[in-house]
Order: C-alpha cells, then structure tokens, then sequence
C-alpha cells in the first residue's frame, strides 16, 4: 500500500467513495492521487464499480433516437488519432527524445483539430499544478469552446522520462492527454474522446514516463503535482 | 452459465472487433446495446436531448477504448452499463443541476423494471445486490442510491436530508461495509 497513513479498512472506504462519487475536496485529491500511484487502490475502486454495477441493470431500456449516422461521422477524428498515436510511437523510437513533444503535440495539433462548435461564449478553464511541497510546476490553460490545452511548463524535472498529461474524470480512471514539454509551452487540440472529460472539476494531472508507446493506457510514474480544472 | 451466455460471448467478440477499429462492429454494439444505455443516460439526465449527447458521448469512448475491456474481468454489458452511468453523472455533476435532479429524485421512485434479456455477471448479481441493498437501512440506502444515480457528494446529499457531514459520512460507510459483506458472501 503506498499511502502508508490509511488503514486497510480506510484504503477500502476510500475506494468505494470515489467509485460512488461521493468523496470531495481533499480526500478526493487524495484518492486521485492513489488512483495514479497504486495499482491495488485502482483495482479496488473497479471491485466496487463492479458492485454497484448491478443497480443499472434495474434501469428499463428505452428505445433510442437513431443517432448512428451522427455518430459514424464523428468516427473519423478518431480514427486518424489511432494513426497519430501509432506514428508517435514510432517517431518517438526513432528520434531523440528532446525535440519530440513538441513535433508531436503540432502534429497532435493538427491532426485532430476539433469541428468549431456553435457556442456563444468562449470559456476557459484554469489548473496550476503544484509539487507536494507547493512550487509551481505547470499551467493548464483550456479553451473550452475549441477544447484546445495550452500548457506553460515552469519547471518540470529533467531525465530520461518525459512530462504526460492526464485527465481525470469523476470516480474514474486517469486518461492520457499525451505528452508535453518540458520547457516552454505546449499547445494542442484535446483528442475527441477525451473533450467530454475536460470539465470543471475534472482533476489535470501530471507524471514522468518512458517515451514510447505514449499516449499510454495509465501512468506508471510517481504523479508530480495535480490540480482541479476551475472555470475562470 | 445462464441462458444470456451466448449473447455475452458474442459482445464480448464484438468489442474485441471494434477494438482492431472495425466500424460494422461498432454499429452491431449500438444495435445490441443503444436502448439499454439510452435508458441509463435517460433515466439519470431526465432530458431526451442530454441523454442522445451523452449516448454518442457514450459510443465514441467505446470506439476508442474497446481495447482497455478485459472479459476476465467484467461482463461486457456492466462495463457498457457503467460506461454510459459514468458519462452520464460527469455531465450532470459539471453541469450544476442538482435542484432539478433532487426534485426528480424526490419524484420517481427507482422501480424494479425488466432486466431484459443481458447477463449481469452470470450468477445474477444484479439480484444479489438488489437483495444486500434491501438488507441496510433506510439511510445508508437511500444515500447510496442517491450518490449512484444522482451523483451526489457527502456535503450535497447532506444538505439535502439536513443532517450534519459526520453524519452522512458515517450512513454511507456503514452502508458500504454491510454491502461489501452482504455480495462478497453471496
């Protein structure tokens, strides 16, 4: 167990409050926290989503409107990521690590630049990530008409493993926003899958990780710092 | 083995198809699956127009995330299911609605409708869980209930019935511990 302060009947509660939804503040934080450094607490928080599954069952189903053409259209974006990510990996095998991020996130860029959508006001949302210790270590920026992520690196560890953004959305599992850069700024459209998670309240975290094979399914690396995304 | 096994397996085939990136498999799942997550998104976003979003919301993160399914550990259509409860409550939880949901609560009573033809889990958890959530009492159940479909935290479901934090926290967890108990002995 990594958080050393819980006991075995807390670390459970813990994982059945996020799998619910109902922990706040910082014992939320402290249970995201947990979910991207301790494998045993994430497969906790998925025993108890498999508890309460069951209750959905109860839920009658109702006919739906057809939205499969709507849908299929939209499956094309994601489609071309799969490409994107599968070049990355290679790229990254094939380059030094330095300068990769930062050809990535413009090919992220521009590969899945997101349909404009017809939205009056252009909202942005804010999340300064801190150290444990409370230095600063980045700046998430979204735009959240255009769900484009602008991220100021100000000052991120060096060596051999790279900064990764991740999203995490209530009572659920931490999702890759790809790499970034270890200095300077970072700008890139959020893949489709992922805008639905960049809310307010959705916690941005940061971690270091191998190069290759990002955007990765979950982190391996110890989180550095994460923040709550708030609307400014 | 129940008698839904069969269609299980062939979801589970499906996804693992959808997964390689096959559309036409795609379209089998929305055609199997779409009236029982529309129901769930319905029932928890109370409006058609949210529901539909969030149902394609709901179909895209399949398409993209078949691939994360593990048949060993789940059955395909609880992870659908909690797919489609998990989209559901990020949208209603970011979008500040938590009036109209109580009043909603407050007026439909959660009834125990056909289960349709799905295999929950292959030995019926979901009446396994039905009977464990019967078995606690009335305020442990309802605020898990509450925090399930509704998506309600500690502080708003104790707002809600006005009584302390302590108080809420403790209803839950001694919900949750029974419930733990309760399905891990089947």
């Amino acid at each position: 167990m990594a958080d050393a302060a819980l006991s075995s009947e807390e670390f459970d509660f813990l994982a059945a409050e996020l799998a619910l939804g109902v922990v706040e503040g910082e014992d939320r934080v402290r249970a995201l926290r947990l979910t991207l450094t301790d494998r045993s607490f994430r497969a906790a928080v998925q025993e108890w989503q498999d508890r309460f599954a069951p209750m959905l069952a109860a839920i009658p189903a109702v006919e739906a409107p057809e939205i499969w053409p709507r849908l299929e259209a939209m499956l094309e974006p994601v489609a071309q990521t799969g490409i994107v990510r599968r070049l990355k990996a290679w790229r990254i095998a094939a380059v030094a690590a330095s300068g990769v991020a930062a050809a990535l996130a413009i090919l992220l860029a521009i590969e899945t630049v997101p349909q404009p959508q017809p939205q009056p006001v252009t909202e942005a949302a804010v999340a300064q990530l801190l150290t444990k210790s409370g230095e600063a270590l980045l700046v998430v920026r979204l735009d959240q008409a255009s769900g484009t992520l602008r991220v100021r690196a100000v000052a991120l560890p060096g060596g051999q493993r790279v900064p990764e953004l991740w999203v995490i959305p209530a009572g659920g599992t931490p999702q890759s926003l790809g790499l970034i850069n270890r200095t300077g700024t970072s700008e890139f459209a959020a893949r489709p899958g992922l805008r639905a998670f960049l809310r307010e309240g959705s916690t941005i975290a940061v971690t270091l990780e191998p190069s290759d094979g990002a955007p990765h399914q979950a982190p391996s690396g110890a989180i550095l710092g994460s923040a709550p995304l708030s609307t400014l | 083995m129940t008698a839904a096994e069969p269609a299980r397996r062939h979801l589970v085939s499906t996804l693992e198809r959808v997964a390689q990136g096959d559309r036409a498999a795609l379209r089998e799942v929305y055609e199997l699956t779409s009236a029982k997550l529309y129901g769930i998104c319905l029932h928890i976003l109370g409006e058609q127009a949210l529901a539909e979003d969030v149902l394609q919301e709901v179909y895209i993160h399949v398409w993209q995330g078949a691939g994360r399914f593990d048949p060993a550990r789940a059955s395909p259509i609880t992870w659908l299911c909690m797919i489609a409860r998990n989209r559901a409550i990020d949208w209603r939880r970011s979008s500040h609605r938590y009036e109209e949901a109580l009043l909603a609560a407050r007026g439909a009573a959660h009834g125990t409708a056909q289960t349709g033809e799905w295999d929950y889990g292959g030995d019926d958890r979901a009446g396994l869980l039905r009977r464990c959530m019967d078995a606690l009492e009335e305020s442990p159940r309802t605020s898990i209930r509450s925090a399930f479909f509704e998506g309600f935290t500690y502080s708003e479901l104790a707002a809600h019935v006005d009584v302390p934090l302590a108080t809420m926290k403790s209803w839950v967890r001694r919900g949750l511990a029974q419930l733990r108990r309760c399905i891990d002995n089947g």
